[in-house]
């Protein structure tokens, strides 16, 4: 029996390693995602639970906040792949209207909707301190992994890693 | 004002330590990509901190647009704002708590290590001063967090205010927890941005 715990506890620490080696820590409380209900650019009401049973990966930015504005091209490039699989990915703006991210957008066409969190209701309900933060939430609507700062969205082993969770 | 040489000088310095255990990191000085700004950068164990000059105008006008008033704009970009980047790209996990970070004044001899003046105390500022709701989130967010941990990857960007005058040179004891030990590093003769136009500002030379 022992023989077997040492080898899952080697399983489970390689494989944690591995994940850390990708940038998303897995949260080991897997808390539930809170749930919320935001706008996107064109008015459409976006919900949490509209998402359940498909994972689904939640960026909190803003505008103003330069490692936001750097890794949103590789999400975009990310989510071109992810999609098509059934993965979902929303881009929660913080603090901000229409106008400032439509000024952002310019030029670029981000096929994820960016959501409209104009007083970061929700954003104090999810475990984030730091901009950009990014959250990935299992089919179960649990909360599994987490990225503080920007990161190569469409690296290979990370989207590895999120589309195992399907 | 000395011009920067056009390559980086690197220095490499035993992080004087005061409180805890010693962090020996490599610190380099730089110029920012304006060509007018300084910055100073902390290295050592895959632990990384950087911290860049902002100019006094630059913070009022980011918090002007976002809902500031032109006076209490200018109380915070008067208090010696830099721009802080904290990366772990190390495997341990570390706990940063901005509380535990002390700033030396070299304008007074011996000055005594002051503690920073934190997210909380400004917001209290910002509800004497009436700064409207919307504003103050954008505050909160765009400061650097207070308190966080940094999993392997993590990294940060954020505004942090020394209390200090423009153009004002200290030390900057920064500090960690790293596998159970407080870990500080000191990033040594750091200087506050003058309160000066952009423009007035001569070029320090190539990055």
């Amino acid at each position: 029996m022992r023989p077997l715990l040492l080898l899952g506890a080697l399983w489970l620490a390689a494989s944690l390693a591995v994940q850390a080696g990708t940038g998303l820590t897995p949260l080991a409380d897997r808390p539930p995602a809170p749930e919320f209900s935001l706008q996107d650019m064109d008015g459409k009401t976006h919900q949490l639970a509209s998402y359940r049973g498909k994972v689904l990966v939640v960026n909190f930015w803003a505008t103003w906040c330069p490692p936001c504005r750097e890794e949103m091209p590789s999400m975009q490039r990310a989510w071109a792949q992810l999609h098509p699989q059934g993965i979902e990915l929303v881009a929660i703006n913080v603090g901000e209207g229409e106008e400032e991210i439509f000024a952002f957008q310019a030029g670029a066409d981000y096929g994820f909707p960016i959501l409209l969190d104009r007083d970061s209701a929700v954003l104090g309900r999810w475990p984030v301190l730091a901009l950009p933060t990014t959250l990935v939430v299992n089919p179960e609507g649990r909360i599994l992994y987490r990225a503080i700062g920007g990161r190569e969205w469409d690296d290979p082993e990370l989207l590895e890693t999120i589309r195992a969770l399907r | 004002m000395k011009p920067c040489p056009r390559q980086p000088k690197i220095w490499v310095v035993l992080a004087a330590l005061t409180l805890c255990g010693p962090a020996v990191g490599q610190v380099r000085s730089f110029v920012d990509e304006t060509g007018i700004l300084r910055g100073w950068s902390w290295e050592s164990q895959g632990i990384s901190l950087q911290q860049v000059q902002r100019l006094p105008d630059q913070t009022r006008a980011f918090f002007q647009g976002r809902g500031f008033s032109a006076q209490a704009a200018s109380r915070l970009a008067e208090c010696c704002v830099f721009q802080t980047i904290l990366r772990n790209e190390g495997q341990v996990p570390i706990e940063v708590d901005l509380a535990g970070w002390r700033v030396k004044s070299l304008a007074v001899p011996g000055a005594y290590p002051k503690p920073l003046k934190l997210t909380p105390d400004w917001q209290g500022d910002w509800g004497t001063l009436g700064v409207p709701q919307s504003a103050r989130v954008a505050f909160q967010w765009a400061m650097f967090p207070n308190r966080q941990t940094f999993e392997a990857k993590d990294w940060a960007m954020g505004m942090v205010s020394f209390s200090l005058q423009p153009g004002e040179r200290f030390d900057l004891q920064a500090q960690w927890r790293r596998g159970g030990e407080t870990m500080t590093a000191t990033l040594p003769g750091l200087q506050c941005a003058p309160d000066v136009p952009a423009e007035t500002l001569p070029k320090l030379g190539d990055r």
